[in-house]
């Protein structure tokens, strides 16, 4: 039981900045066009900022839409880029912490920092 | 794992963290081998510089065991065993074909001591980054020059010694390597590849010992003459990521110095940053 705060709170950390550092932008070639998250409430025209705190094996459906032409979908995947924070608070924080060190592990892998969504508008009933 | 296994385990890394400060030996890595893409060939951002950390598989050379000792005795055996060493860099492609790289480390412990590495890779075979995907695989030759320099100096008489007696000593290593590696993309962020290379390494030593202060010992200088070795070093690996990569590799290396031979094997990893641009992935909409 020796030191248990400070393992906890060694602990919540790792978690929070492993959670914390998921930020990616989302741009569309037609910046008119608004973006959108399926199942989120944030939209955005042009450009779409957001933070996702779910592990390695996440991903993020995005959604295209502009007047007179048809939506598209998109899939960004969390697995897309090497987390190297990740892997340093796992490297350093293990020793002190045991098992829980490993934890950032979950996280091991990020979006890349900016996507670009190629879109180009088809009319509604275009193929 | 107690806060001082965790260290002692980092300080294991790199071999002369362990050595006494008044062993005489030498360090250096193996022959290197590198993954045939380079820079400007991969995925990440054209013309990009980029930093590299992470260990390389080494070779130590244990000279003298206490440089402090009066008269000094020399190594009858000397010995040699394998390790790894701290690699830090960068990196640069001149064209979608070469690349080149500085990188070293400071040996701890010691002053002004360290290891400095040139490489020059060409890539003759693969990916370009205006036409990706071209190739079934990528091949690349590479050749690294290395210099390794460890100074020592003290004033004592033996190791823990009284003081008094001052003295410094010095190694070099320099070491010439050629190599090829063969690579294949198995998708934007994953790569796999394996190498071979060969190297021709001198070392050669010596120790000033200055007259002591009390007079009961005079100068002596040492010369440990130059002597020759070889090495050679077989991967594989992968890498993972775009703009920031993982190496992990695992190798099997052959040292050769004197009449002494050092087989060596394990995993190794390498970091890659592309700190320096901007490569945001384009993404088609799904079908």
């Amino acid at each position: 039981m020796k030191y248990v705060f400070l393992k906890l709170s060694l602990s919540a950390l790792i978690i929070l900045q492993c959670a914390c550092a998921s930020v990616t932008t989302v741009e569309t070639t037609d910046k008119d066009a608004l973006i959108s998250r399926e199942g989120k409430n944030d939209e955005a025209k042009g450009s779409l900022g957001f933070r996702d705190g779910r592990p390695f094996y996440a991903k993020t459906n995005l959604i295209v839409e502009k007047d007179g032409c048809q939506t598209q979908r998109y899939t960004v995947y969390k697995t897309d880029e090497f987390h190297p924070e990740a892997f340093f608070i796992t490297l350093f924080t293990t020793p002190y912490v045991g098992l829980l060190g490993v934890l950032p592990l979950l996280w091991i892998t990020t979006y890349e920092k900016k996507y670009v969504l190629n879109y180009t508008c088809l009319k509604r009933g275009e193929k | 794992m107690t806060f001082h296994r965790a260290l002692i385990l980092l300080a294991g890394m790199t071999l002369p963290f362990l050595t006494a400060c008044t062993t005489l030996y030498s360090t250096a890595p193996v022959a290197i081998v590198e993954p045939p893409q380079n820079a400007s060939s991969t995925q990440a951002p054209k013309d990009n510089t980029r930093v590299n950390y992470g260990l390389l598989p080494a070779q130590n050379f244990r000279i003298a065991d206490d440089v402090a000792d009066r008269p000094l005795v020399v190594r009858q055996n000397p010995e040699m065993v394998t390790g790894r060493t701290w690699d830090f860099g960068i990196r640069k492609p001149f064209s979608d074909h070469l690349e080149l790289g500085i990188s070293g480390f400071p040996i701890l412990s010691t002053n002004l001591s360290g290891q400095l590495i040139g490489m020059a890779k060409y890539q003759l075979l693969g990916n370009t980054y205006e036409k990706i995907q071209q190739h079934p695989f990528d091949l690349a030759i590479y050749s690294h020059v290395i210099f390794t320099e460890v100074n020592l100096s003290g004033n004592q008489r033996r190791l823990f010694g009284e003081g008094g007696y001052p003295w410094n000593a010095e190694s070099h290593f320099q070491g010439v390597s050629a190599g090829i590696s063969i690579g294949k993309t198995i998708s934007r962020n994953f790569y796999i590849y394996s190498g071979v290379a060969h190297q021709q390494f001198q070392i050669d030593a010596s120790v000033n010992q200055s007259a002591s202060h009390d007079g009961d010992y005079p100068s002596a200088s040492y010369q440990i003459p130059r002597s020759s070795g070889t090495s050679d070093n077989i991967l594989f690996g992968f890498s993972f990521g775009v703009r920031h990569q993982i190496n992990v590799t695992y190798n099997f290396s052959k040292s050769k110095w004197r009449d002494l031979t050092a087989d060596g094997s394990g995993l190794n990893v390498n970091l890659l940053f592309y700190e320096f641009g901007k490569a945001p992935q384009t993404v088609e909409p799904n079908k």
